[in-house]
């Protein structure tokens, strides 16, 4: 037989073989009606599939020799017996089995360990398995019934028996409508949620784990791979799991791929992930296709994809809400995704009643777009203005080109122009973590306008380098604001190249163009690339502008920026007096720039010790920002935190407190008092109380940094040990030995948990803990 | 014998050079084999281990998982197949001749041979010689079964070891059966 035969063979075998077998004769005829050897050779492979349908289904491990794996049906396994296999995990067989005694029947999925695979590791996930089902009683989650041994000693299950199909393809096959999508998220949110109140962090949310059964109830399977977030009372369970991590990349959370400890916040980001499948029938990413390697690097770079930009009939209906909601589970940072699982089963309520979610709360322009939204207007609105300013900026441009210099009137348009889409960058800078900026509707908008429409612009100007340059530079910025670097380093990298061609040797623009490309791979991280652009910008402009300018302080600025943390001190406070000189020249005193170096170098120098240096810097600083953003911007509260701290380590307590205390309730009233930001000025705070004599107050300030730091650092985290363990020592000196045995506890095992355990804290903390431990006892005898 | 090694032969053999995939095969045979043989020394009463867990047991230890995409584990997959094949077939060899009173050589692998019946064996090496008649018409088919019966692997491992989507290896995997059985049938 030749190939073409075989596949004609085939394609009738298919196209035949799922008939019944009274059709399959005609069918047979009809569409061979040719060729009488061909037909019996698809004749003869029907009847073998017929006859014999298991034939070669059981892999050959038996023949091998390697068989006595899988229970046979019929086999007994505690009180129940098997009915048959029903798939396989990475460590157990799961069956279905059927519970037959006097008083009920009732069938289960039955897990049962694998032999050869009873390792020490993979017995230890499957009593965690167990343990952890026997604490959850929900309706969404599949129900642990009981669980034993079999005769040979592995160990067993049962569990409620799904007959249901993964969430994906139950609403891809039932075509269910997008509201009831979303009722099912909430179910999800809704087990997940109980998980995470009973301490289980489920760590492998996808479809195939997530079942809806045939009358629409959501059920939540295997928690193979959950950790307790209780480390003490996880007794059966390793802090880190050793060896390969089971997962599945195009769920996992980023910090899941790194392999960090993970938090509740690994799940809000797999239900991300979920929502985003459910919206759009397709996953956000495709990561099976790269190394694992390059997933590292990928994962720190992701902006997660936007479920209105899928090709799903209802994609414009989930522009806006269902974006962000998406997007905030979704997002890279842990501290600015959903704080639980039931906060975005909130929000996806509160979208499906027409109200504002939470996610965008904050936002001034997405109140508006929510208004406006009701009365169909408002989106048009704001993307009009922001493409008539481009359209204007590019025509005005054109123009000026054309006429070249010869009329100013038409150049000051030009720079007018330039100047409104300048504003506009800055309107859309997301860098500011203290700024209204999260993803708005407005933000949204330009997104989507800048997609669309801005590599379009550019083309049209294919005849016009100069202005072409300008506009990729402009763009490029913008995208940098708004977070999309790799399309931001695209279009600086454009313009910088149409700049090089358009000028020989240096140019300002040039300049301008190197140091943004620097802003950018110092924004992602790649510090190497960010030093190399800021230093040809820096050695440019210094070429360009002999006496001070404010862009060579900008490079001389950036420059220490990408240096800091190099530990070359010497360099960064050169570059910063050189800048701050600068800004004092050109913009006066009371600039908030020259706060900005002022307070880079105070930082330098503190850090270096030289506490007479920083503390005048800081105090100017202090003052000028106080001046430029007001008493309560923090900007001021960080400044006024640094100026504490030096203030602390020269024994200044009392206007160290003062100032903690100051900085922390402009904090709070400017990121919310959970904020993971304040916990560093209660932490100080507590030390300065102490200092000063009042341990009460020192001890309430530490146990306020320990919480916040518990919700919103990683289990395990240094902070925390520290935290714990200072409370611990504050609560011995204030004769609460009883109460100091659990903190000391807890910062014992998290030092000791470290890769590389530091000596001192742990012998500190034991010696500490240890006192602890005789004043109990000598109290109780 | 080095991860790295393993880990480059994969890159080379998942961009198309097939000398790496020769080079590649009897690394991954050896470790197969002392995987199995250690399985079967451990617990020479109850050996229980499919195959597809001695693949991915190798995998986890031939490989460098962090240098290798899930495109290379895909590749490692079919090279283990082929090899879990070899092993099979010629453990059902060595068995035909024990029967005959030949030359079975005392190793500890082979301290566990009855649990491989004669039938069984004889079936083995007549799937084996047919698979390669299937090979000369239909290579793709043939791999799909190497995959699925010999190395135990799912339907979505096998499209991702053999570079095709899951609904070809069901198609394929479906329509090779039957021909396989007819062959088979028609011989005895």
């Amino acid at each position: 037989m030749d190939s073409g035969r075989w596949e004609r063979l085939q394609a009738l075998f298919d196209e035949i073989v799922e008939l019944t077998p009274t059709q399959r004769a005609d069918a047979l005829a009809r569409l061979c009606p040719d060729d009488d050897v061909l037909r019996d050779e698809v004749a003869a492979m029907l009847a073998a599939d017929d006859a014999d349908p298991g034939f070669l289904e059981d892999s050959v491990a038996e023949l091998a020799g390697l068989d006595g794996l899988e229970l046979p049906v019929g086999a007994s396994v505690g009180p129940y017996r098997i009915i048959r296999l029903l798939g396989e995990g990475g460590m157990g067989m799961v069956y279905e089995a059927e519970r037959d005694d006097d008083h009920f029947q009732r069938r289960v999925a039955l897990k049962v360990i694998k032999k050869g695979m009873d390792t020490r590791r993979v017995v230890k996930r499957f009593r965690a398995e167990r343990q952890i089902l026997a604490s959850l009683a929900h309706p969404n989650v599949a129900h642990l019934f009981d669980g034993g041994l079999t005769d040979d000693g592995s160990p067993f299950f049962a569990m409620e028996l799904v007959d249901g199909a993964p969430i994906d393809s139950y609403c891809i096959d039932n075509n269910i409508p997008l509201p009831r999508r979303l009722e099912l998220m909430r179910d999800v949110c809704s087990a997940v949620q109980h998980a995470h109140q009973n301490l289980v962090v489920h760590r492998d949310l996808k479809p195939g784990n997530v079942l809806v059964t045939a009358d629409g109830t959501v059920k939540l399977l295997d928690f193979g791979i959950a950790k307790l977030l209780d480390e003490s009372g996880g007794t059966d369970l390793p802090a880190t799991v050793e060896g390969p991590r089971p997962m599945t990349p195009d769920f996992a959370s980023p910090e899941q791929i790194r392999g960090e400890p993970l938090t509740t916040a690994a799940d809000i980001y797999s239900l991300g992930v979920l929502l985003h499948v459910l919206l759009t029938d397709r996953r956000p990413y495709d990561l099976t296709s790269i190394t694992s390697h390059e997933l590292y690097a990928a994962v720190e770079a992701l902006t997660p994809p936007r479920p209105s930009d899928s090709d799903v009939p209802w994609a414009s209906r989930l522009r806006g809400d269902l974006d962000v909601i998406v997007q905030t589970a979704m997002h890279t940072d842990v501290a600015r995704r959903y704080r639980s699982a039931e906060a975005l089963a909130h929000d996806l309520e509160r979208h499906a009643g027409g109200h504002p979610i939470a996610a965008r709360r904050d936002s001034m322009g997405y109140r508006t777009s929510k208004f406006l939204r009701r009365n169909r207007v408002g989106v048009a609105v704001l993307a009009g203005v922001f493409i008539m300013t481009l359209a204007f900026a590019v025509a005005m441009g054109r123009q000026a080109h054309l006429i070249s210099h010869q009329s100013q009137e038409i150049a000051t348009e030009r720079d007018r122009a330039e100047e409104i889409t300048g504003l506009l960058v800055d309107m859309f800078d997301i860098s500011n973590p203290y700024g209204e900026h999260e993803a708005s509707g407005d933000t949204m908008m330009v997104r989507d306008f800048l997609q669309l429409s801005g590599d379009h612009m550019l083309e049209e100007l294919d005849d016009q380098p100069e202005l072409r340059a300008t506009m990729a530079h402009l763009l490029g910025h913008l995208s940098g604001n708004m977070g999309q670097y790799e399309r931001a380093h695209r279009l600086t990298s454009l313009g910088l190249e149409l700049r090089r061609v358009l000028y020989a040797g240096d140019h300002p623009d040039i300049a301008t163009s190197l140091d943004y490309l620097g802003t950018i791979h110092q924004k992602i991280g790649e510090t190497d690339e960010a030093v190399g652009y800021f230093r040809e910008s820096l050695a440019m402009r210094r070429r360009l502008y002999p006496s001070p300018h404010l862009l060579l302080a900008e490079s001389l600025n950036n420059m220490s920026w990408v240096l800091d943390g190099t530990g070359d001190a010497e360099q960064i406070v050169g570059l910063d007096t050189e800048a701050l000189a600068m800004r004092r020249t050109l913009l006066g005193d009371d600039h908030p720039d020259v706060a900005q170096s002022l307070n880079n170098l105070a930082v330098t120098f503190y850090f270096d010790g030289d506490f007479a240096a920083a503390e005048p810097m800081y105090r100017e600083a202090l003052a000028i920002r106080r001046r430029a953003f007001g008493p309560d911007h923090p900007y001021v509260a960080n400044t006024i935190n640094n100026l504490a701290r030096l203030l602390r380590d020269t024994d200044r307590y009392a206007e160290a407190d003062t100032l903690f205390a100051a900085a922390i309730d402009i904090w709070e009233r400017a990121l919310g008092v959970d904020h993971p930001r304040i916990s560093a000025g209660h932490y100080n705070r507590a030390l300065t109380a102490e200092q000063l004599g009042d341990l009460p107050r020192a001890i309430t300030s530490m146990t306020r940094a320990l919480d916040i730091d518990r919700t919103s650092l990683p289990a395990g985290h240094l902070y925390i040990g520290g935290d714990a363990l200072e409370l611990g020592r504050l609560l011995l000196l204030a004769d609460r030995a009883a109460d100091a045995i659990d903190p000391l506890r807890e910062a014992l095992a998290i030092y000791e948990a470290q890769d590389q355990p530091s000596a001192e804290d742990v012998a500190q903390a034991r010696d500490l803990l240890s006192r602890a431990l005789a004043a109990t006892e000598e109290g109780a005898s | 014998m080095s991860r790295a090694e393993v880990t480059r032969l994969l890159h080379l053999g998942e961009q198309g050079d097939i000398s790496a995939v020769d080079e590649l095969l009897p690394l991954v045979y050896d470790e197969l084999r002392a995987l199995a043989r250690r399985v079967l020394s451990n617990e020479a009463r109850q050996p229980t281990l499919a195959t597809v867990d001695l693949v991915h047991e190798a995998y986890l230890k031939l490989v460098d998982q962090t240098r290798v995409s899930w495109q290379g584990r895909g590749h490692f997959m079919a090279v283990a197949a082929m090899a879990m094949r070899r092993i099979v077939v010629d453990r059902a060899r060595k068995r035909k001749r024990i029967k005959r009173g030949g030359d079975g050589q005392h190793v500890q692998f082979d301290e566990n041979i009855d649990a491989l019946s004669e039938d069984k064996a004889e079936e083995v090496i007549l799937i084996d010689l047919t698979l390669h008649r299937l090979a000369e018409i239909d290579d793709r088919a043939a791999r799909i079964v190497e995959c699925r019966y010999f190395a135990g692997l799912s339907v979505e491992e096998t499209a991702s070891a053999l570079g095709c989507s899951p609904v070809t290896v069901k198609r394929s995997w479906r329509a090779a059966k039957s021909w396989l059985r007819k062959e088979l049938d028609r011989a005895s």
